[in-house]
């Protein structure tokens, strides 16, 4: 096995742990978070043109 | 035994007559030695370049050099070990096909023959002549030494460029062959066709450095910049160990993530929002949520929004601490009616996800404020105090309606779970392993296009250039 794919492979341990821990902690980065902001009101209608 | 033949020292062994056979050129006077006396047809003088035909006893001049010698990389004379076979370097010759140049060197050992070293600037392979022809493939290749060979290009002229030193053909410079060359990751077949004859040459593909040690020349750089037609990935074995480890790690994430568990359903109710009427203010009281930390799942479904928005803002606090976590969503749905027809978007069931939410008890308090899109000039509500305290399930009407007041309501049904699978963050995973994998297959199929190159539009410059760390 070479050294890349030694490497490659404690990067996959590294996301099957990363997983573990967020399954078991309810954790996900793209979870919403924080109260809308003043900016976000006024962003409303239709897209379509 | 008597003592004089003690005394006698033993008589040394007698020197083994050199092999190497010292002649004058005729051109220049310098000192040609021919190492293959015998067999040695032409000689190229080292001094002057003259191509001499060894067989005649005076060594008449077959052609004079026609530019200034080379010296080859490796001297002619040296002796190296080349897979258990020690060689010594002859003859060399530089042959070009129009577009590439490479080198040949003339190897011979009296028990083995002669051999050639092929130099192409980058990696040396080592040929040998085939005494028996290659067997046809299912009429699209060849099969020799249990390989499977297909050709590579169409036949090409090869042209001799520059030569120096001592062949069991006459060669000279100006001699042109017409090549086919038949190729298998790490080994070709050439074939040769010049004056009527053929001949097949096998050429393997020597390691990096192999031939540089064999022989005491310095190593050369590694680089996939130009391959051989034969020259074998090296990308293939990684791509395929790359592949291994990422399928094992992607069938582990799908394993651990079917044992998350599913959600669980902790909090439903329904409420009626007033189309551009006030703020309204719901509180779902006694989120349990068990120990640890937990995703909080918030759905909001407002099924009878048209042309209208509601705005969800989401603020669950701890009963204990009373510190709260904020979020928000939107329910909205446009429809309308332009000259490519119907069209309609919008999501009338946003979600809201909360992630790690330590444990504890918790209320969660869902403020509204829905709003009639009348074009571009629409606005938010003036928020009013009008809240109402809600606990446990409510209820769903699933229309529109009126409030006491005359506004038109909209039923919005806000559900809380718990626990349960980040979607996201299993793409994320797949996405990560995916990168190396697919990092190496690209570079495994540029390095296949640049060796394939000279089949397409007569060897055309690649600027991808890969260097092996």
């Amino acid at each position: 096995m070479s050294r890349h794919s030694l490497i490659y492979g404690l990067f996959c341990l590294g996301i099957i742990g990363f997983s573990v821990f967020a399954i078991r902690d309810g954790y996900s980065p793209f979870a919403s978070a924080g109260a809308r902001g003043p900016m976000m009101f006024g962003g409303y209608g239709p897209t379509h043109k | 035994m008597t003592d004089e033949a003690l005394a006698a020292p033993a008589a040394p062994p007698a020197p083994p007559p050199s092999t190497v056979k010292p002649v004058n050129c005729p051109n220049c006077g310098g000192t040609v030695d021919i190492r293959v006396a015998g067999t040695t047809v032409s000689v190229v003088c080292s001094h002057c370049g003259s191509t001499l035909d060894a067989t005649s006893p005076d060594l008449q001049v077959i052609a004079k050099a026609d530019s200034a010698l080379r010296r080859p990389q490796i001297a002619l004379g040296k002796r190296g070990a080349l897979r258990g076979t020690t060689w010594e370097t002859v003859g060399y010759v530089e042959r070009s096909d129009g577009e590439v140049e490479w080198a040949e060197y003339l190897l011979f050992n009296p028990y083995e023959g002669y051999a050639f070293l092929v130099d192409d600037g980058r990696r040396f392979s080592l040929g040998r002549l085939l005494d028996r022809l290659p067997a046809s493939h299912w009429g699209i290749g060849l099969q020799q030494g249990g390989q499977t060979f297909t050709r590579f290009g169409d036949p090409y002229p090869v042209r001799v460029t520059f030569v120096v030193g001592e062949f069991y053909w006459r060669v000279a410079v100006g001699e042109t062959v017409e090549e086919t060359d038949y190729v298998t990751p790490g080994t070709m077949l050439a074939c040769e066709d010049y004056a009527g004859e053929r001949t097949w040459t096998r050429l393997d593909m020597l390691d990096w450095g192999e031939a540089e040690a064999a022989f005491g020349i310095a190593n050369r750089r590694r680089n996939y910049d130009r391959p051989a037609p034969h020259e074998p990935s090296p990308f293939k074995p990684k791509l395929f160990e790359a592949w291994v480890i990422g399928i094992i790690a992607a069938v582990t994430l799908f394993v651990i993530s079917g044992m998350a568990g599913s959600q669980q359903r902790i909090a439903s109710t329904t409420t009626d929002a007033v189309l551009d009427g006030p703020e309204k203010t719901l509180v779902i009281k006694g989120v349990v949520l068990p120990p640890g930390r937990s995703r909080v799942e918030i759905d909001a479904e407002a099924s009878s929004l048209d042309n209208s928005w509601v705005d969800l803002d989401y603020s669950l606090t701890d009963q204990k601490t009373q510190d709260s976590i904020d979020s928000y969503g939107t329910a909205e749905f446009y429809s309308g009616t332009d000259s490519d027809g119907a069209w309609s978007e919008g999501d009338r069931r946003p979600t809201t996800d909360f992630s790690s939410i330590p444990g504890g008890t918790y209320d969660l308090v869902v403020t509204l404020s829905a709003h009639k899109w009348n074009g571009a000039g629409s606005s938010s509500s003036t928020p009013v105090s009008d809240t109402s305290l809600m606990g446990g399930h409510g209820f769903a009407d699933g229309g529109w309606g009126a409030s006491p007041t005359g506004g038109v309501t909209v039923p919005v049904t806000v559900t809380v779970d718990r626990g349960g699978l980040f979607g996201g963050n299993i793409i994320l995973g797949l996405l990560l392993i995916l990168i190396w994998p697919i990092i190496v297959l690209f570079r495994h199929l540029g390095f296949e296009k640049r060796r394939k190159a000279v089949l397409s539009s007569g060897g055309d410059d690649d600027d991808d250039s890969w260097s092996d760390d």
